[in-house]
């Protein structure tokens, strides 16, 4: 039971040896009051950062979307075209793997589950990552399909954007898989975080929904 | 620790980080397409029938205005993101040398975050001349002009606050106020440019040169001397010369508006940027004013030694720095100096007060309180003058 590590800050240890400035459990400061209830309150770091890093990638792809609205209007030689049927594939499933995701961290997140709920819910994670792969596999197939019908990265503004946006996105999600990769690392390891967890599951959703945005956008502009 | 018991100079660091992680967000994505430009052969940004060294580009209908747009995007917050921190840090070392609170502590904060959010709207006053719709033009303009009430704000809180007060004549706090004196002469050209019809006539010259470096390079590298005389003995132990830091700053601050000032009339009179020489008739007859700026400018530079020398020699043989020499409020005033690993030795400071408890009686008989000291706030006030 319990083998969830709740979030904790970690202690410092300093050179010589001796904790110096940790928020342990029980760590009192000079006169007297506890600092693991101020600790407790606050979201871990992880849980900020990841919406420092959200908010850096929506302003990347801003811009990128901009970018393509003043290129399109900037002169005649946008040529539009069909996007590959395997898309809408590669789209279900994505949103498949945040339904899996989903299902997996709900097991995880509110009780500390034991080591046979732990075996059974990773089996959701497992369909994740699965499913990511699968989704990337298929928009390399897009590319290739592309490739094929002579569309290629610099034959016209509207491909060369079709490769650039799929491709950040992809490169983004690639790091998503990393994440998850981690987090099956250390569930096998019995020492996943929640925090670890949340950060996981909540940048994994923004990819899928910044898929559907760009989906959007692509299927409206190209 | 809670927001409003920040210092100043965190909240500048605070909302200087929020706008370097937005803006830069654009850049990278911009220089990608740029990139991709130069190696993969597409056309995001290179215009067709262009001819680099005699050949024609196979590149065609790129808008070369994109890539200003973008840039500019990223470069107008850029400029915020370099002169913000500088706000913060003159507060810090003005509050503290003059030994009362500004006029309104959550103003100040009010008015950069009030800068950071309006700095993402103003960029398309760098793009005056482009070729972008003049409609464009006047909806940058609108934002430029309004950028500048938040600014003034902080600058009359300073004065204001200035106004009848005991100022502690250190090098940190000259070079606070040779910030302020270099924000509003940068600040007060800025008036002019944010104007299309008035840009028109001025893009490109010297006096845009000059606006800039007052109000950005200036005030920004003042504030850099600022921080670094005030927050030395901090991180080093030891003092820093305060005669000779005030000799470099009345080199430096001397040395600044012989530079750039003349600037402001050679770009009246017509001299462009980016010329390598100056031959016809007209522009010749300027050359003794550029002749002026430049020997200005080698003499400033070779006051800079000074602070060189200061900063190593102080470094070594510096007096040995009291923990607190500045009498300032905040944290880092309360540890050794330089501070023992992880800043504290193990201790939690608690923060009671805001950091501005200046002009009090304190039990220690001290005009100031401490943040991390429990006294109540603000016991009894003394009469500071005003």
């Amino acid at each position: 039971m319990g083998l969830m590590i709740p979030d904790r800050v970690r202690t410092v240890r300093s050179p010589k040896g001796g904790r110096v400035a940790g928020n342990g459990p029980g760590y009192l400061s000079p006169n007297g009051v506890s600092l693991v209830a101020v600790q407790e309150n606050a979201p871990p770091p992880a849980s900020t950062a990841i919406w420092v890093g959200i908010a850096a990638i929506v302003m990347m792809f801003a811009a990128l979307t901009s970018a393509l609205i003043v290129r399109q209007g900037a002169s005649a030689d946008w040529h539009h075209f069909v996007l590959p049927r395997i898309l809408y594939l590669n789209t279900a499933a994505l949103l498949l793997s945040s339904f899996t995701l989903e299902m997996f961290s709900r097991r995880l997140r509110h009780r500390a589950p034991s080591v046979a709920e732990e075996l059974r819910a990773s089996r959701w994670m497992y369909a994740t990552l699965g499913l990511g792969t699968i989704f990337v596999a298929g928009q390399y197939l897009a590319w290739h399909q592309l490739n094929g019908d002579g569309l290629y990265m610099a034959s016209n503004p509207s491909h060369s954007f079709f490769y650039v946006l799929t491709g950040a996105h992809v490169l983004h999600l690639l790091g998503g898989i990393v994440a998850l990769v981690y987090v099956a690392a250390m569930l096998k390891r019995h020492t996943l975080r929640r925090s670890t967890l949340r950060v996981a599951t909540r940048y994994w959703h923004f990819m899928d929904v910044l898929w559907l945005y760009l989906l959007g956008l692509l299927w409206r502009q190209l | 620790m809670t927001l409003y018991r920040m210092p100043l100079t965190v909240w500048a660091w605070f909302i200087t980080s929020i706008m370097a992680l937005t803006a830069f967000a654009v850049l990278m994505p911009a220089c990608i397409l740029a990139i991709l430009d130069h190696v993969a052969g597409t056309s995001f940004f290179v215009p067709s029938n262009l001819v680099v060294s005699g050949q024609l580009v196979p590149h065609s209908g790129g808008s070369t205005l994109l890539w200003q747009h973008l840039f500019w995007f990223f470069g107008h917050p850029e400029v915020y993101i370099a002169i913000v921190p500088g706000l913060g840090i003159v507060s810090q070392i003005l509050v503290t040398s003059m030994r009362r609170p500004l006029l309104s502590y959550k103003v100040v904060i009010g008015s950069m975050i009030a800068v950071a959010f309006l700095s993402y709207m103003v960029y398309g006053h760098h793009m005056f001349v482009s070729g972008m719709n003049p409609m464009s033009s006047i909806a940058f303009s609108f934002p430029t002009l309004i950028i500048t009430i938040p600014n003034t704000i902080i600058v009359l809180i300073w004065l204001g606050s200035l106004y009848k007060s005991r100022l502690r004549i250190t090098t940190a706090s000259l070079f606070a106020l040779g910030f302020i004196s270099m924000f509003i002469t940068g600040g007060i050209t800025g008036f002019f440019l944010a104007q299309p019809p008035i840009d028109i006539m001025v893009h490109a010259t010297y006096f845009v040169v000059g606006h800039f470096h007052f109000v950005m390079a200036l005030a920004a590298i003042f504030g850099i001397f600022a921080g670094t005389y005030f927050w030395f003995p901090k991180m080093f132990g030891r003092m820093m010369n305060e005669r000779l830091g005030k000799l470099h700053f009345w080199f430096t601050f001397v040395g600044a508006y012989c530079i750039f000032m003349p600037f402001h009339y050679l770009g009246l009179a017509g001299q462009v940027r980016r010329y390598q020489a100056f031959v016809d008739d007209y522009t010749a007859q300027l050359l003794p004013l550029d002749r002026f700026a430049t020997i200005a400018a080698l003499f400033t530079g070779a006051a800079q030694l000074m602070f060189l020398y200061n900063l190593i020699h102080s470094r070594f043989w510096g007096d040995k720095a009291p923990d607190n020499p500045w009498e300032a409020t905040t944290l880092e005033w309360s540890t050794t100096s330089p501070p023992p690993y992880d800043n504290f030795g193990g201790r939690h400071p608690i923060v009671h007060h805001d950091p501005y408890q200046f002009g009090v009686q304190s039990a220690s008989g001290a005009d100031y309180i401490m943040q991390d000291s429990p006294e109540e706030d603000r016991p009894e006030p003394v009469q500071t003058g005003r």
